[in-house]
């Protein structure tokens, strides 16, 4: 019953419906900016905007010349590409054109001597970055720097200039950043097959909340059986919901569920996520069995196997990857938790054991909780991997109900 | 931070009991599975008959070794396994609170905060676990005051380090044959050098108050590569 309940309240509330003008604007018919989402994602690692509160980029000093003469360009940008100076992997320049035009007239300060223009018979001045100004780089030496390049351009007098220190994101940051030094200009949308971190996907939407719905139907039938209502199940999303790049694909059809067990089973440590894993670990192993069966004996076997793959003798029944393999290190590889509560820091270090990619949950466990409220065991740099976190607005009707004793730990 | 006990203060009890933490690590070694053993103690009050019969070493209420190859679970490491183990077997909810765990690496987060939500009383290990370790290496999960719900614990290392080191670098020579693709490793040398403990962690003196380390870290005495740590040897 109140399954069905909460199914009504989503679908009225729903985001996907509610957010269609944000939607139209960003053209992207079935997109939905993150800012919009009924989720918060548990974060320390922002993205910094490249402007201060003055609206005016951030800025750092940079050599600069003026040509003379237009023969000189070729021999400059050379330099600035080849040598760049002391910053070999140009971390700090990486974002900044290497040669600018710009009128002095409109108040963009072209160096010493440029009323009108550096070149005869043009009426803008034409400029080349050629390295961060550190301190150990004077002016002599990016002189000396000069004169071993090119004959040409031994007479050209540097200059200080500041420059933007970051790229542009938004169109407001590049008009910003260009009267300081034209930047690169990368808005944050990119897409890489269909997928960006700054849209979700409608269909990502409804997957998520079906499968947050899921885990609280499950937390529920924990509770009518005496446990506590927390509850968790791992899935992949369907196919045609772009994922982030750069993770291997996860097991086809790998789905797991568990719920907390420690009032039934006296044992403390049974927690809903972690009885997830262990019955992840489980099915793996009886694949990992099936598969050694199949491949000693005969073909019968195979074909009345219920599992969907075994397209060859030496494919394990339900990774394509041999993944579990290897000690099942990758117990999880590029699956999705969903969970009633925020994991303790036990459940998230398993998460992270068991390579998970990304998990939502509806409560935080303000006292205990691993993925933000005590640690932020999900992107702790030390470890060897990390995952998404989101929690659920606490106001969406979803997180309603399934309330725990601060001393629980989930 | 990692606390470790200098090699001149470590009791014969601890030392006795991390050596047959060493042979758990050792029969996983020979199951072709990560080096890692523990063993749970529980502990003596004086004048208590335990305490008479034991001669104040305790008593061994669980020991395990670590099986993630074998069944296929990351997560089964050594110390979950004996927890469920004594849970499984007994009904004194407080004996967990009385007891000690010897394990020869650091436990890593994961296992940190199982320890701490079964309420262990203290836990010894053999070597800090820079990656994972969830005893100070990486978090202190152990004595953590945000986790206010859950009973703190001291964590102690360095009692058979070099010798849980070179368990550990003697299996990572060999070729691991349920990786997805195993390795040759056939140029790999085995080290025997042992760095000193990590500049950023503790010493433990007697008196139990913690001096800041390490000026005189113990100097690592060299482990033949044949070694494997019986009650005779070590």
């Amino acid at each position: 019953m109140t399954f069905n309940e909460n199914v009504v309240t989503y679908e009225s509330d729903s985001p996907s419906t509610s957010t269609n003008s944000t939607k139209s604007s960003t053209n992207y018919s079935n997109l939905i900016p993150i800012d919009c989402l009924p989720f918060q994602r548990i974060a320390n690692v922002i993205e910094p905007t490249c402007l201060d509160e003055n609206n005016e980029p951030y800025l750092f000093n940079a050599w600069i010349v003026n040509l003379t003469s237009p023969v000189q360009t070729r021999d400059l940008i050379r330099f600035s590409t080849h040598h760049r100076l002391e910053d070999k992997k140009c971390e700090r320049t990486k974002h900044l054109r290497r040669i600018r035009k710009a009128f002095p007239y409109e108040n963009v300060d072209c160096g010493p001597h440029t009323a009108t223009s550096n070149l005869p018979g043009l009426d803008y001045c034409i400029s080349v970055l050629l390295a961060e100004a550190t301190p150990d780089l004077t002016k002599d030496k990016v002189k000396q720097l000069l004169s071993r390049t090119s004959a040409q351009v031994t007479d050209l007098d540097p200059y200080i200039l500041k420059v933007p220190s970051r790229r542009a994101t938004t169109g407001e940051e590049y008009n910003a950043c260009q009267k300081y030094w034209p930047v690169s200009f990368t808005p944050k949308a990119q897409f890489v097959n269909g997928f960006t971190y700054d849209y979700w996907d409608v269909r990502k939407l409804d997957w998520v909340m079906n499968g947050l719905d899921k885990a609280k139907s499950l937390a529920y039938e924990a509770k009518s059986r005496g446990e506590l209502p927390i509850a968790a199940h791992v899935s992949s999303p369907p196919i045609e919901i772009p994922v982030p790049p750069g993770y291997p694909p996860p097991t086809p059809n790998m789905t797991a569920l568990g719920y907390d067990t420690r009032c039934s089973s006296g044992n403390p440590l049974n927690h809903a996520i972690f009885n997830c894993v262990r019955k992840v670990g489980e099915l793996r192993y009886k694949a990992d069995a099936e598969t050694t069966t199949i491949n000693g004996n005969d073909n019968e076997k195979r074909s009345s196997s219920t599992q969907p793959n075994t397209t060859a003798n030496n494919t394990p029944t339900l990774s394509g990857l041999n993944a579990c393999q290897n000690g099942a290190e990758y117990l999880c590889t590029s699956l999705t938790l969903f969970s009633t509560h925020e994991p303790c820091m036990m459940c998230a270090m398993a998460l992270v054991h068991s390579r998970v990619r990304d998990i939502y949950f509806l409560k935080k466990s303000t006292s205990s909780g691993g993925c933000g409220s005590v640690y932020g065991v999900h992107e702790m740099q030390n470890l060897n991997h990390h995952f998404e976190a989101w929690c659920l607005n606490s106001e969406h009707p979803l997180s309603n109900g399934l309330d725990l004793d601060d001393h629980i730990s989930p | 931070m990692a606390t470790y006990i200098p090699a001149d203060v470590q009791t014969p009890i601890d030392k006795h009991w991390m050596r047959l933490a060493l042979q758990m690590a050792q029969e996983a070694y020979d199951a072709s599975e990560i080096p890692v053993g523990c063993v749970f103690v529980e502990q003596t009050e004086p004048a208590t008959a335990l305490h008479t019969q034991t001669q104040g070493y305790g008593r061994m209420i669980a020991k395990s070794r670590n099986r993630t190859n074998e069944l296929r679970n990351a997560t089964l490491h050594a110390e979950l396994e004996a927890i469920g183990q004594i849970l499984r077997t007994s009904d004194d909810h407080s004996l967990l609170h009385r007891t000690t765990l010897y394990v020869t690496i650091e436990p890593c987060i994961m296992c940190a905060s199982a320890l701490r939500q079964v309420g262990i009383n203290h836990v010894v290990y053999g070597a800090g676990n820079e990656r994972f370790g969830g005893c100070g290496s990486v978090v202190p999960i152990n004595d953590e005051p945000l986790l206010k719900y859950q009973k703190a614990y001291t964590a102690l290392g360095g009692v058979f380090r070099d010798e849980a080191i070179m368990l550990l670098r003697r299996f990572y020579m060999t070729e691991n044959s349920n990786a997805p693709q195993p390795r040759k490793k056939q140029t790999r040398i085995l080290k025997t050098e042992i760095p000193p403990v990590p500049p950023t962690s503790r010493m433990h003196t007697p008196n139990g108050s913690v001096v800041p380390s390490p000026s005189n870290t113990p100097t690592p005495s060299p482990v033949p590569v044949s070694f494997t740590p019986t009650l005779e040897n070590v």
